[in-house]
């Protein structure tokens, strides 16, 4: 061997360090990546939970009739699919919850507990304002009213 | 015969640019974990500020000057103590989760506004995000205010009447 040359031997063990590498990598970040994609979907549960519960505190606030429109869950890129999404307020237990589904079939869901509810009225404005059944689950991107009884 | 020259293994080179390459992997990672922690902070006090400002607002909803007195003029005013109206609003009442602790009081003393359900003292020092909603309350003096009194003490000062702070804390 001349100076300056590399050896095959090692090539062959950084070509075997890249592999294992690789290897590591991958499995990391598969792990990584459903951890993120649970976290995700937490912290938009949450959001989602905590517009729905800032209107409705709105609604008892002022003593105002709201029409609202909850948010929508952002669209799963991956399989151009709308992740489905459930708001559910419960007025004889004093919760909203908001649970989603991942495109990945995981879910990630959130809830308020502890809410005196009972003085606030859903309508629903596509059926003439008529009242929401207790409790009352709607998907996210609904519209409805939300007002707080005299 | 040749002599027999043993092949180079490594350079100064290449052990700089690893350590270059750790050291740059090491900002970034640690970068990321900082924004995501920033993150979750802004998401957690968002969160706790939305809440105590929704109990601060309730409230205030129901801390209403006397109406035969300042409806008069065609106007509601808000912002005066009045105990029957303010006593015994539980947490439930405030909107507030039940996974959460809150405090209520007017002024300095928490004994003089006691929410059921909240605490009755201030939270933890251990605490490290702490949402806190204050609100300008007026106490009558004696009488209930009138907006005859108020506005005459607006111009100077007089005795009908003690400015005081309602306060609402959140934590979790």
């Amino acid at each position: 061997m001349q100076k300056g040359q590399l050896s095959i031997d090692l090539l062959l063990a950084i070509i075997a360090a890249a592999i294992l590498f690789a290897v590591l990598v991958n499995s990391y970040n598969q792990n990584f990546e459903a951890e993120l994609r649970g976290q995700n979907l937490k912290n938009e549960a949450k959001a989602i939970l905590l517009d729905v519960y800032a209107t409705i505190g709105s609604a008892k606030d002022y003593n105002q009739s709201i029409l609202y429109t909850t948010p929508k869950a952002k669209e799963r890129s991956e399989f151009n699919e709308t992740a489905q999404c459930t708001i559910t307020i419960d007025k004889g237990q004093g919760s909203i919850t908001v649970l989603i589904i991942g495109a990945y079939n995981d879910a990630q869901w959130n809830r308020y507990t502890g809410l005196n509810l009972g003085d606030i009225i859903l309508r629903d404005p596509v059926n003439s304002d008529a009242l929401m059944p207790d409790p009352t689950s709607v998907g996210c991107g609904t519209r409805f009213k939300v007002e707080r009884s005299p | 015969m040749m002599r027999k020259e043993n092949g180079q293994l490594y350079s100064l080179d290449f052990l700089i640019s690893v350590g270059l390459l750790v050291l740059a992997i090491g900002l970034t990672l640690n970068f990321y974990e900082t924004t995501a922690y920033q993150e979750k902070e802004a998401r957690t006090r968002n969160e706790l500020n939305t809440i105590a400002l929704t109990a601060a607002n309730i409230l205030a909803a129901k801390s209403t000057c006397p109406e035969a007195a300042f409806s008069a003029q065609g106007y509601r005013a808000y912002g005066c103590y009045d105990r029957a109206k303010l006593s015994g609003i539980s947490k439930s009442d405030l909107l507030i989760p039940a996974d959460m602790s809150c405090l209520v009081k007017r002024g300095n003393n928490i004994e003089n506004l006691k929410a059921p359900g909240c605490a009755q003292s201030e939270p933890p020092p251990t605490t490290t995000d702490v949402a806190s909603v204050e609100r300008p309350l007026l106490v009558p003096a004696t009488a209930p205010l009138t907006k005859t009194t108020y506005e005459k003490c607006i111009a100077q000062a007089c005795d009908s009447y003690v400015e005081e702070t309602l306060t609402v804390k959140v934590w979790r």
